[in-house]
């Protein structure tokens, strides 16, 4: 308890110095005197009726990416995990391995339970729409993580691994940082507060469970947990589209008065991915190393960072150390991973990723 | 610093050995031994085991690989290698290779044969054959699948080449090394690619050596359960499967009397489903199975929903491979958007006694038209109309979610079959290449498969050997072993049925310095040659030991086979000549050429997978056991020789694909890549693909690929 009244205070102290807005509030959900007119909509203290009307929309940019969130719909029992085999890897390999699902599925368990709060204050039918879909897909993520938890680790081992974001002083200090940052903001619902919700949010979808991507990566390069890897692939797919749209909400929202804090908290998130990088990576594993995990930790944090329009903090970072990792998973849609035949369909799609079918 | 070394003894670490096994993998290669040096400091720490260094070096080579610098899984392969050298470093410096053979034969890892058919003297003769510096011409790829999936205990890659040879070489009349010379220089120089089962199996006891087969049932309870049976038996030894549903009841169709009682054909799909899964080689690959199931047929849809993740889920078969089979009419009808009608076999057969399975072409119409008329005079309950292009549709969702169903075009395939006289071809097998008469419960279409490695012939003489080397050892191999069920015994008697590929096509024309567009003659030229060079060999292997049995009425018997041939050929009285040889000599092989998709074995040999463009410059290949950077041989000479899969038209690859299929006698594995991400190609223009490659003459399409959507981009459009 002591430590979230400390991030309480934290949170308060930081939202002291700004001005309140008094129009900060949550969206009305029934709302017959409000306007769909374009030109009133905001996407936070507007004054919308709620109603989804594709056909209207301000944010563009929403309508397009609605698309390629549905068109990665997936569920992870499609899958197969049968040759994923646990008891083939390393003992290092075995502890990262569970040491990154217990973070992972605490995040996306998370995830699933706080969107909807940020959904609450958004006030474009559009973009509202997009957090929806972002939450099913977070409960989707946190039941694959469930599923590869189940399917391949020896049932002695399962519990701990549930158990472990408590369990694991390190884990729990980094949880504490962003789950904190939420916690506070339902205690005490400032404009401010929200801000910090989103940035912590852009940092945990664009950030934190980056590591432990590259890892499943790592393994499935040197031949093992290939089936586990796959679906973090399908994970890793929809968190890019999530770091979109955050990107969007945060560049629509934010002024260069918000640099310094966002900077700041930049920081911490990256030392706190450091450290537990360091902890449950460290130099055990062959194909990625402390240094390494640093190099890409600040990278990645630059990348984030420019993309909402604010200067690398990082400096030496240019190159990605785990590129060839990345290029493997092909997150970019340069057609560069290539499933196997007798492998489950590496990457599939829903058919509305393409249209035309009304031409004939 | 100490290290410690494989026998557990420690040393002092010695920076110059490091560095003279770096110079070492380096030679001769296009890269800068320093960069990987340079990535090692952070690996040593006291007391390190060598092969941790080892390992560490081969990991940080294969990671250095970009399309700029692609030489370095080469320099990961031999690092790779040396490490598997050293453990088998007794063998390499044993005493003479019969020796070597005897202990691997005593310790339960070879077969017997190859001792009850050589002697001592004649195996030490052909040890000398071997060549071990062909071992280092591997990438990182290559020579680990190879090392990991193919190779028995205590062997290198060059040993298991001089093995196959020499078994395969069992089957010949004269003891000669000539044909073993011959083989094995194909093998290792990787001019001729053995399918999977050769390869893995051959050596070992009991090793079953066929790659595809294609099975049918009737429509009764044993011929079900006999042919699921006859799956498992297929899957156990390795090989993979085509089974057709088509003349299953379809759902709410009559058993025993009472109508809406059958279940139709996805509780049977299910069954294999789950079969595969079960039998799964001790848990190295699932069994490969692909059910087709023809578009006339009622459970259509049912069997199209089998894999989307929406519906009841006890309905679903995720495992298996569906392909639909199309009949010429059925494109004819969606040509004028006409209505087309699903129908219930069982009730063709015991009301109308039709049959729509075993028919094709003018047959097909004139049985479809009457059960038309039939179902409009009102004879007929389990009918369904839709439209042709709504059906075409639904399968071009489904190609866009998972790349299924495989198509196959039945009577483009059906008229070009050589055994016309003697039964049809019901549809593919699971790649789509290979294909003959099947007959529910007697006849199984049974094949093996070599492919000629197109970016290692030198020349078209060194083709020619290659593709005669290649005919005579996949004829040699149908009596090598026995087949796992009946059917296919029968089968292998009667047809003789092989299948000489290719792949590399991509290298071959980049190592000219040529492309698909413009190396489109070149290309016909090249398969031409192949043709001519495959049908030669056969033809002589008949003058030797005879045709296949149901030589007589064929299309090679009557000239028709040849006719079509010498239609396209650059000199007809050349191929006029062979079918003079043919009439007296007969041919050994009904059906001789047919193009795999070489997944596995394009990746032994580093070059492109069949005879489509590369998938893109350099890839990661995630196939079961690895995945790991794919780099095309030429790509440091000739970098524009390898435009990606995904930037052709697709009417262009009709047009390659269905130059190709003129002297290929049976089928290519013919992959659709499409972009996502290229608005142009979407659903229409994958619909005029289809129908342009049913126009253009090709048989099917395999796999049909997508390049995803680029999740972190689409929204950066404003
Ligand atoms: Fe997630
Ligand atoms: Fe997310």
């Amino acid at each position: 308890m002591s430590e979230t009244s400390i991030i309480d205070q934290q949170a308060f102290t930081n939202t002291s110095t700004q001005i309140e807005n008094p129009e900060f509030k949550k969206a009305r959900l029934f709302n017959p005197d409000g306007t769909d007119e374009l030109t009133e909509r905001k996407l936070i203290g507007g004054n919308s009726t709620n109603l989804i009307q594709l056909n209207n929309t301000k944010y563009k940019w929403a309508t397009k990416l609605k698309t390629t969130m549905y068109a990665n719909f997936w569920i992870p029992q499609k899958n197969s995990l049968q040759s994923d085999r646990f008891d083939l890897l390393t003992e290092d390999q075995k502890e990262t391995f569970t040491g990154i699902l217990s973070f992972l599925i605490f995040l996306d368990s998370i995830q699933t339970a706080n969107v909807p709060n940020i959904a609450d204050y958004i006030t474009a039918p559009e973009v509202k729409m997009l957090l929806a879909i972002q939450t099913f897909q977070e409960a989707i993520h946190a039941d694959s993580y469930q599923y590869i938890i189940e399917s391949v680790i020896p049932r002695e081992l399962r519990n701990g691994i549930y158990d472990r974001w408590r369990d694991d002083k390190i884990l729990f200090e980094r949880n504490k940082f962003i789950a904190g940052e939420f916690q506070a903001f339902l205690d005490n619902p400032t404009e401010q507060g929200f801000k910090r919700v989103l940035i912590a949010n852009y940092l945990l979808e664009g950030l934190y469970f980056y590591n432990g991507f590259q890892f499943f990566y790592l393994l499935a390069a040197q031949g093992a947990m290939t089936g586990a890897s796959r679906i973090i692939k399908l994970i890793n797919k929809d968190e890019l589209t999530h770091v979109t749209l955050f990107r969007h909400i945060i560049s629509e929202t934010f002024t260069e008065a918000d640099h310094d804090w966002v900077i700041e908290m930049t920081k911490k998130a990256v030392d706190q991915e450091v450290a537990w990088a360091h902890h449950i990576i460290g130099d055990r594993i062959l194909g990625m190393d402390k240094k390494s995990c640093e190099h890409y930790t600040k990278h990645l944090a630059n990348r984030r960072l420019v993309a909402i329009k604010i200067d690398p903090i990082y400096e030496g970072v240019e190159e990605n150390p785990y590129r060839h990792l990345e290029e493997r998973a092909d997150m970019h849609g340069e057609g560069n991973a290539k499933g196997g035949f007798f492998t489950d369909s590496a990457s599939y799609n829903q058919s509305n990723a393409v249209g035309g079918f009304d031409k004939f | 610093m100490l290290v410690q070394k494989r026998d557990g003894s420690t040393e002092q670490f010695d920076l110059a050995k490091i560095k003279q096994v770096i110079g070492w993998a380096s030679q001769n290669l296009q890269v800068n031994p320093l960069q990987l040096e340079s990535k090692i400091s952070a690996i040593f720490n006291d007391g390190v085991k060598t092969e941790a260094i080892q390992e560490n070096l081969t990991y940080a080579a294969l990671s250095m690989t970009t399309a700029e610098e692609p030489h370095w899984s080469y320099v990961a392969g031999r690092l790779l290698m040396m490490k598997h050298w050293k453990e088998t470093d007794e063998t390499r410096q044993g005493q003479g290779f019969a020796k070597f053979v005897h202990s691997q034969v005593d310790a339960g890892l070879y077969a017997p044969h190859i001792i009850e058919h050589y002697s001592d003297e004649e195996l030490n003769l052909a040890g000398r054959l071997l060549a071990p510096e062909r071992d280092l011409d591997y990438d990182f790829a290559g020579a680990d699948k190879l090392i990991k999936g193919y190779l028995v205990k205590n062997e290198t890659p060059q040993i298991a080449y001089l093995m196959c040879a020499l078994l395969i070489n069992s089957q010949s009349k004269e003891k000669s090394l000539e044909f073993v010379q011959d083989l094995y220089d194909g093998l290792s120089l990787r001019r001729l690619s053995l399918a999977t089962p050769f390869l893995r199996n051959l050596r070992r006891p009991e090793g079953n050596l066929s790659s595809c087969f294609i099975i049918s049932m009737n429509d009764d309870l044993d011929s079900i359960f006999d042919n699921i049976k006859n799956f498992a038996r297929i899957s156990k030894e390795g090989g993979g499967c085509g089974v057709l549903l088509s003349n299953i009841r379809a759902s709410g169709s009559w058993v025993r009397g009472r109508k809406d009682t059958s279940k139709g054909v996805i509780p049977i799909a299910k069954l294999f489903n789950d079969t595969a899964t079960y039998v799964d080689q001790g848990g190295t690959r699932q069994g490969a199975v692909t059910l087709a199931l023809d578009v006339w047929h009622a459970d259509i849809h049912a069997f199209l929903e089998m894999q989307t993740e929406v519906g009841d889920q006890r309905a679903k078969a995720f495992d298996v491979f569906p392909q639909v089979v199309t009949p010429d009419y059925f494109w004819e009808v969606d040509g004028e958007n006409g209505d087309w009608h699903l129908f219930d076999p069982y009730e063709l057969r015991t009301v109308l006694d039709i049959d729509l399975v075993n028919c094709f072409g003018d047959e097909f119409v004139k049985n479809y038209k009457e059960a038309v008329k039939a179902y409009e005079q009102g004879k007929l309950q389990i009918v369904t109309v839709v439209k042709a292009r709504e059906l075409i549709k639904e399968i071009i969702k489904l190609h866009v979610e998972s790349g299924l169903p495989y198509l196959f075009y039945k009577c483009t395939v059906n008229r070009l079959n050589p055994n016309k006289h003697t039964g049809i071809i019901p549809c593919g097998n699971l790649c789509v290449e290979s294909y003959s008469n099947v007959l529910a419960d007697e006849e199984a279409h049974t094949c093996n498969l070599i492919s000629v490695n197109l970016a290692n012939q030198p020349d078209f003489f060194a083709l020619e050997i290659s593709c005669r080397t290649a005919v005579r050892a996949l004829d040699y191999a149908i009596d090598l072993t026995a087949t796992p069920i009946r059917e296919s015994n029968v089968h292998n008697n009667k047809y003789r049925t092989i299948g000489v590929g290719a792949m590399g096509l991509n290298d071959f024309l980049a190592a000219r310095n040529t492309n698909y567009e413009s190396g489109m003659d070149l290309i016909n030229e090249l398969f031409e040659e192949f043709a001519y060079a495959c049908i030669s060999e056969s033809i002589k292997i008949s003058e030797e030991r005879g045709a296949f049995e149901a030589f007589q009425g064929s299309m090679w018997d009557t000239g028709e086979r040849i006719e079509e041939y010498a239609k396209h050929a650059s000199d007809p009285s050349r191929w006029e000549s062979l079918q003079v040889a043919i009439n007296k000599h007969g041919i050994r092989n009904s059906q001789i050429m047919a193009i795999a998709p070489n997944t596995s074995s394009s990746i032994i040999h580093g070059c492109v997978a069949s005879i489509l463009p590369v998938y893109s410059a350099l890839f990661y290949d995630e196939s079961n056991h690895r995945a790991v950077p794919i780099v095309p041989p030429y790509l440091h000479e000739n970098p524009l020789g390898y435009k990606a899969y995904k930037h052709f038209s697709k009417y262009v690859m009709n047009d390659i694909v269905s130059t190709v299929q003129r002297w290929v006698d049976t089928g290519i594995s013919y992959e659709m890549t499409f972009d996502l991400n290229n608005d142009q190609e979407d659903a229409f223009y994958r619909y005029q693909a289809l129908r342009d490659a049913w126009k253009k003459g090709i048989k099917c399409i395999y796999y049909t690929r997508n390049v995803d959507l680029d999740s972190s981009c689409t929204a950066c459009a404003n």
